[in-house]
């Protein structure tokens, strides 16, 4: 009896790490740095994780983020790439690290991530 | 008729710390083949250290031990253990088979350490419990068994190799009655079948059944045959 | 009944013990195992990577930290810094061949890929490369892509097919031979075309080096230092800055996991020589019927053996499923970005499976040696008279 208990056990286990590492193939999230480079190149929806720098001056349901590496970098030569992010509900604060999820618009002057869900994973503290 | 188990002075000797005990200090004897001897005397007086040198259990410290024509005092390790899983049956007081397994699957283990094939092993086993009667418990582990049924399988598998020497040591010593005089039943039976038979034992029933009666006191062997009535401590 | 059937038996006979000793070893692989499945290779694909490069020297923009060295070897998108002019300066200096890269990202079906900007001619040379399948760049500025060979898998691209890159369409020339590094996984492109599509003018992010006397080294940074004002690491300081970033990491996972696999292997040892001290009076009964010392030894061997190869089953269970569970909760950094499979998930690598399962086969065995001894030395009269 216990023989198939054990069994069982192995066979669930089995399957839920099948279930687990196929769905995880599918949902991982993107860096900014990946997706800047080229937004041409996605196409559908896509999420996409980062740091919030903060808002744009000329539209505040705009926020960029910048990639999640660009943290450890102190240097002048950094190069943080921004990606504008165009949201309706609340806006993270700077220093929040977010999942975005939405597709890339092309607004005719560059590529905007129309965002259609923005959730808060932890803060970091960034300098000013 | 010649001799299958023969002792020349052997003694045994063990050093616990600073203390030496002789265990037995000087026996020459003769088993001849296809005998059923008893081994007598009280406890502690080397009964059962005979009985481990005779069945190449261990070695003297003196003296020589011949099982068949092998002498076993020099002989290795795994030379003596060879020698006794071909031609020695041991059946013990206590604890004979292994708790866990099957009376058929004990029987098997004496097989599969004999070297005889998986194969083969099933059948010949079945047969040796049906030969001791007890066909029908082949599925039964230990604890489902009586003493006497435990004791008579522990018999058919110090049969599984076919030794020419069966050697027990108290075989009935916790049985009742009943459950004795099946055991020494097969015992005769087995005996006339041709098997040298040689039990260590304090039972009388047990002492009247054999043809020779070895006495044992103060680590040594009192010659002379004795009448089976004498066996009695 | 077989040595095999008879050491089954004995393990399971005791249920609770048998549980809690294969726990203990489950855990301790389980641990082994997700720092595997979480990078704990990475220090050789660090070395790995950088010997692949092929450089001795590496100029990159002046400041830069080791994280940006880092993304030398991910093959992450890198600002274009360092202008042709400077190129030039240091190709100059007598005694190196120096080979520049444009390292950008593009996306093939939603997936990033790794793109690199090169010299056709001096890149191939410079890094030994062999075409697998179609044709390399024929010109230097030739309009189209050389594909890795496992990206070319991945995304089932072969000598004819398009590739999208900045929204311009690109034939793929040719497919390269594998290399077993980050180049498999890369879109190469010519460098004119690379830098018209980043909009990098005349710009590249870094450059490799190859000296021709290692000995004078040192006199070459210098004098690249003067040319331009870069900044110049050797092979070797930049394997350090890299390591030192992922190092700790590294390190706290890689002694938790040794620790786990320590108490496991204890917990054989305990659960061996309980059952070595238990069945004394079965292991003379055994030689009574004829087992020789080296069966003893063997069926107590093989009782340990057993143990690690069932623990090592469960445990790689539990490790990948935790590795899978536990990964995306841990931020994105440097350290997970060596995952191969350019973001695919997880990695199953079937050698790490196979390779858990035999380390802890062999962990198991090693421990099972003093308890399989020490039963084995029992005289048979000793173990008899146990009572």
């Amino acid at each position: 009896m216990k023989k198939y208990i054990i069994i069982a056990v192995a066979v669930v286990a089995g399957i839920a790490l099948s279930y687990a590492l196929v769905s995880k193939g599918g949902a991982s999230a993107l860096q900014v740095n990946q997706v800047a480079a080229d937004p041409a190149a996605y196409s559908g929806a896509i999420t996409v994780t980062g740091i919030m720098a903060g808002t744009s001056p000329q539209d505040p349901s705009v926020f960029g983020i910048f990639d999640i590496k660009e943290l450890q970098c102190t240097t002048p030569n950094c190069n943080k790439i921004y990606l504008p992010v165009k949201h309706q509900g609340t806006m993270p604060k700077p220093g929040d690290e977010v999942r975005v999820s939405g597709s890339f618009v092309n607004t005719g002057s560059g590529y905007l991530f129309a965002a259609s869900n923005v959730k808060v994973l932890r803060n970091h503290k960034i300098g000013g | 008729m010649n001799n299958i188990i023969r002792t020349e002075h052997a003694a045994k000797s063990y050093k616990t710390g600073d203390i030496t005990t002789h265990a037995l200090k000087d026996v020459s004897l003769e088993i001849p083949q296809g005998s059923f001897t008893c081994i007598v005397g009280p406890s502690g007086h080397g009964k059962s250290t005979l009985m481990h040198l005779i069945g190449g259990l261990d070695r003297p410290t003196d003296g020589k031990v011949y099982i068949g024509d092998t002498e076993i005092s020099r002989i290795s390790n795994s030379d003596l253990a060879r020698l006794r899983g071909k031609r020695v049956g041991f059946v013990f007081q206590f604890f004979n088979l292994m708790q866990g397994l099957t009376a058929l699957e004990n029987i098997e283990i004496a097989m599969m350490l004999a070297g005889i094939p998986e194969r083969e092993q099933r059948g010949r086993a079945e047969s040796l419990l049906a030969l001791v009667g007890l066909a029908e418990k082949a599925g039964a582990k230990p604890g489902q068994l009586s003493g006497g049924q435990q004791q008579r399988v522990a018999i058919a598998r110090a049969l599984a190799n076919d030794p020419d020497i069966l050697l027990m040591d108290e075989p009935t010593g916790n049985l009742d009655s009943v459950a004795e005089a099946e055991v020494l039943d097969l015992l005769q039976t087995l005996h006339r079948q041709g098997k040298t038979v040689v039990i260590v034992t304090h039972s009388d029933e047990v002492a009247k059944r054999a043809e020779r009666v070895i006495r044992v006191r103060d680590g040594l062997v009192a010659h002379g045959m004795f009448l089976p009535e004498l066996c009695s401590i | 009944m077989t040595l095999t059937k008879l050491v089954f038996k004995n393990i399971t006979r005791r249920r609770g013990r048998f549980l809690f000793t294969l726990l203990g070893i489950t855990i301790g692989i389980a641990s082994f195992v997700t720092f595997m499945a979480m990078g704990g290779s990475l220090k050789d694909e660090i070395h790995r990577e950088t010997a692949a490069l092929g450089a001795n020297l590496v100029v990159i923009p002046k400041g830069s930290c080791g994280y940006e060295q880092l993304s030398i070897l991910t093959g992450d998108q890198m600002p274009t810094n360092i202008s042709a002019a400077e190129i030039a300066g240091i190709r100059a200096i007598k005694g190196l061949t120096v080979v520049p890269f444009l390292a950008q990202q593009t996306a093939i079906a939603n997936k990033p890929v790794t793109v690199s900007g090169i010299e056709p001619a001096a890149t191939l040379a410079f890094k030994r490369w062999q075409i697998g399948q179609g044709a390399y760049f024929s010109k230097p500025d030739e309009s189209g892509v050389v594909i890795g060979a496992t990206a070319a898998r991945q995304f089932n691209l072969k000598p004819g097919a398009t590739v999208i890159v900045r929204g311009e369409s690109l034939p793929v020339l040719g497919i390269l031979g594998e290399t077993g590094g980050r180049d498999d996984a890369t879109l190469f492109l010519a460098l004119p075309v690379a830098q018209r599509l980043f909009k990098s003018a005349d710009k590249v992010s870094y450059a490799a080096i190859r000296v021709d006397d290692l000995a004078r080294t040192d006199s070459y940074i210098e004098k690249i230092r003067e040319a331009t004002g870069l900044g110049v690491v050797s092979d070797k300081q930049m394997l350090k800055s890299v390591l030192g970033i992922v190092g700790s990491v590294n390190i706290t996972l890689r002694l938790i996991a040794a620790v786990s696999v320590l108490a496991a292997a204890f917990g054989i040892i305990n659960t061996m020589m309980a059952a070595t001290y238990e069945r004394k009076r079965e292991i003379g009964i055994l030689q009574a019927l004829g087992a020789r010392r080296r069966t003893i030894f063997l069926l107590f061997m093989l009782e340990s053996g057993f143990y690690g190869i069932i623990g090592g089953v469960t445990g790689v269970i539990t490790g990948l499923t935790t590795a899978v569970i536990v990964t995306p909760y841990i931020s994105q950094n440097a350290f997970t970005s060596f995952v191969k499979g350019s973001g695919s998930g997880a990695a199953i690598d079937i050698k790490v499976v196979a390779g858990s399962i035999l380390f802890s086969a062999v962990v198991a065995v090693v421990a099972g040696i003093y308890p399989a001894w020490r039963a084995a030395r029992l005289t048979p009269v000793e173990a008899i008279s146990y009572e």
